[in-house]
């Protein structure tokens, strides 16, 4: 079976420099794996080309067996997702139509028969059915996020991407992006997480990728990249990982 | 707001719009003989009809394609570039009131379009500041050619400045009206093509690619249809600011921000407050006119001020 999402020796250089080093990874369908590194390693860069937002200097990107690059902007939006930290929306669309978005690329097509019940489940399934009719800008964070997370489930792509989706939530809102990852991937479907909440994504990802200066420093399942000695050098600083139970916890030693 | 909701409003729009034309023919005149009415009068009324959509609907296409509540195409120097080009056409041998005279108008206000689109991406997204930043730039620019030329060419100083900068109705023509119509049309088609996905849009420039729209497509196609709805009125009757403005915020009071909906009642809208703007400019001070921008300007300014407070309340806050 071809992976859902594979890099070929691609490489991304913007304004003379090396945003990523060229590269070769595969994602199997129904995986989840989580991209960590510090700010400024190629991490969103990486997801980014995944996403085919952006394009590689070099090499090549291939979306379900295909390459991104002779895929139009819908039949990528009907592949994959993706969900960023920015949740802002420029007029007061209500929560039903912000959502209804996600059906875009499935406009003119068999599936647009199924909008209204896949729009509702989606609604539903984010706890939103109080609010359908308010507009979003009068949301609080938090439930725009969730508006925003039934409209990418609305989309029905087996592809989800997660840009930092998390790191304006608070511990409540975290655990609700935590759920639909692991939905998404226990439907069969593959994941790919940007985040800084190494802890968090310990729990839910079945792989992790270390970027480290534009390139992959490491990449496999938790146990075998979550060790001290890789991720000190991941980090450049020393970095202490405990696991208790089934919980792992990577830190900075105590501060002085 | 159901669909039915939006359909009542725009049945009362139609009405009140037909209301205000038949008493804009008729008011003010002291014996409407048919010529006065339909040589004089019915012009002033259609061109107060066609600007007035055109101004609102491109309001709204900007507002939605640049993600901008605060745009409007007087406020960032389209209309202002589409006077230069009109003056600048009939210095060198153009008449006014003809389709020669809108396109170049055209030609003008899409040149300017582009600069302050352009000056204002960042990264690839619009800005809100910085297009307003630009526009100011824009309209000292060309306004201050448009006075050299209109101060030497002998042409062209058959309109005052203080007609392009304020705008008025008092010179329009049937041949006017024909001039503007095209244009007018063609924005309108180019519009409707992009309205459901100027929704999508109001999500910023990265979820909106990601859920499938070419946004620089729709964005660059949105802008035309803003130049073309524009340019040709204001080679007519002169810069009107605003209504691009106060039009497109209150139907989305009134019937929600959906773009489809939002472009036709606009439109109505739009050609309701010109006209009765027209009909105000006529009768306050009669017999004397006052410029019909001058009305739009005491009413909208106030506005632009609340939703600038809003705006920057919504986003944060601008460095």
């Amino acid at each position: 079976m071809s992976p859902a999402l594979a890099l070929v020796a691609a490489s991304v250089r913007t304004h003379g420099r090396d945003r990523l080093q060229p590269t070769t990874l595969e994602f199997a369908a129904g995986s989840v794996t989580a991209v960590i590194g510090r700010n400024g390693s190629g991490k969103s860069t990486l997801l980014s080309l995944l996403a085919w937002e952006l394009h590689p200097s070099s090499g090549s990107v291939h979306v379900l067996g295909d390459d991104a690059a002779s895929l139009g902007l819908v039949e990528l939006a009907r592949r994959r997702a993706i969900l960023t930290q920015d949740s802002t929306v420029s007029f007061p669309f209500t929560v039903g139509e912000v959502v209804g978005w996600g059906r875009f690329p499935w406009r003119s097509t068999e599936r647009a028969a199924d909008d209204d019940a896949v729009i509702m489940a989606s609604i539903e399934a984010q706890g939103l059915m109080d609010l359908v009719d308010r507009p979003v800008t009068a949301l609080s964070g938090g439930e725009r996020k969730r508006v925003h997370l039934a409209r990418v489930l609305a989309q029905q792509t087996p592809i989800l991407l997660l840009d930092e989706a998390d790191s304006d939530l608070d511990l409540v809102g975290r655990r609700v992006i935590d759920d639909l990852v692991l939905d998404h991937s226990r439907r069969g479907d593959t994941t790919i997480v940007v985040s800084h909440d190494v802890d968090r994504m310990a729990r839910v990802c079945d792989r992790f990728v270390l970027m480290r200066e534009g390139r992959v420093h490491a990449a496999g399942p938790p146990d075998e990249v979550l060790r001290p000695g890789l991720l000190s050098e991941t980090f450049g600083a020393q970095v202490v990982v405990e696991r208790t139970g089934g919980h792992v916890s990577v830190h900075l030693p105590d501060a002085r | 707001m159901t669909d039915r909701r939006w359909l009542a409003v725009a049945v009362l729009l139609v009405l009140a719009l037909a209301g205000a034309a038949a008493v804009a023919l008729r008011l003010g005149i002291a014996d409407p003989t048919p010529d006065i009415v339909w040589g004089i009068r019915a012009p002033r009324v259609a061109m107060a009809l066609v600007v007035g959509a055109g101004l609102a609907v491109a309001g709204a296409l900007m507002q939605g394609s640049l993600a901008n509540p605060l745009a409007d195409p007087a406020l960032v120097g389209i209309s202002s570039g589409a006077a230069l080009g009109a003056v600048a056409a009939v210095a060198v041998g153009a008449t006014y009131n003809t389709l020669l005279t809108a396109g170049a108008a055209s030609l003008a206000a899409g040149a300017a379009t582009a600069v302050v689109v352009g000056v204002s991406m960042r990264e690839r997204r619009p800005e809100v500041v910085t297009l307003l930043l630009a526009g100011v730039a824009v309209t000292a620019f060309t306004a201050a050619l448009l006075a050299v030329i209109a101060s030497v060419s002998a042409s062209a100083s058959g309109r005052t400045l203080t007609f392009w900068s304020s705008g008025s109705f008092a010179l329009s023509t049937w041949p006017g009206v024909l001039s503007v119509v095209p244009f007018a049309v063609l924005g309108i088609a180019l519009a409707a093509t992009v309205a459901t996905s100027l929704d999508v849009m109001s999500l910023g420039d990265r979820a909106a690619m990601a859920s499938g729209v070419n946004v620089p497509v729709v964005r660059y196609r949105a802008l035309a249809a803003v130049v073309l709805l524009v340019a040709a009125g204001v080679a007519a009757v002169g810069v009107i600011a605003f209504v691009g403005l106060l039009v497109p915020h209150a139907v989305r009071a009134l019937s929600g921000p959906r773009h489809g909906r939002l472009l036709v009642l606009s439109g109505l809208g739009g050609a309701l407050l010109v006209l009765a703007a027209d009909t105000a400019a006529r009768l306050v001070a009669n017999p004397l006119e006052i410029p019909v921008g001058a009305i739009t300007a005491i009413v909208g300014a106030p506005v632009f001020f609340l939703l600038i407070r809003r705006t920057r309340a919504r986003q944060g806050g601008w460095a």
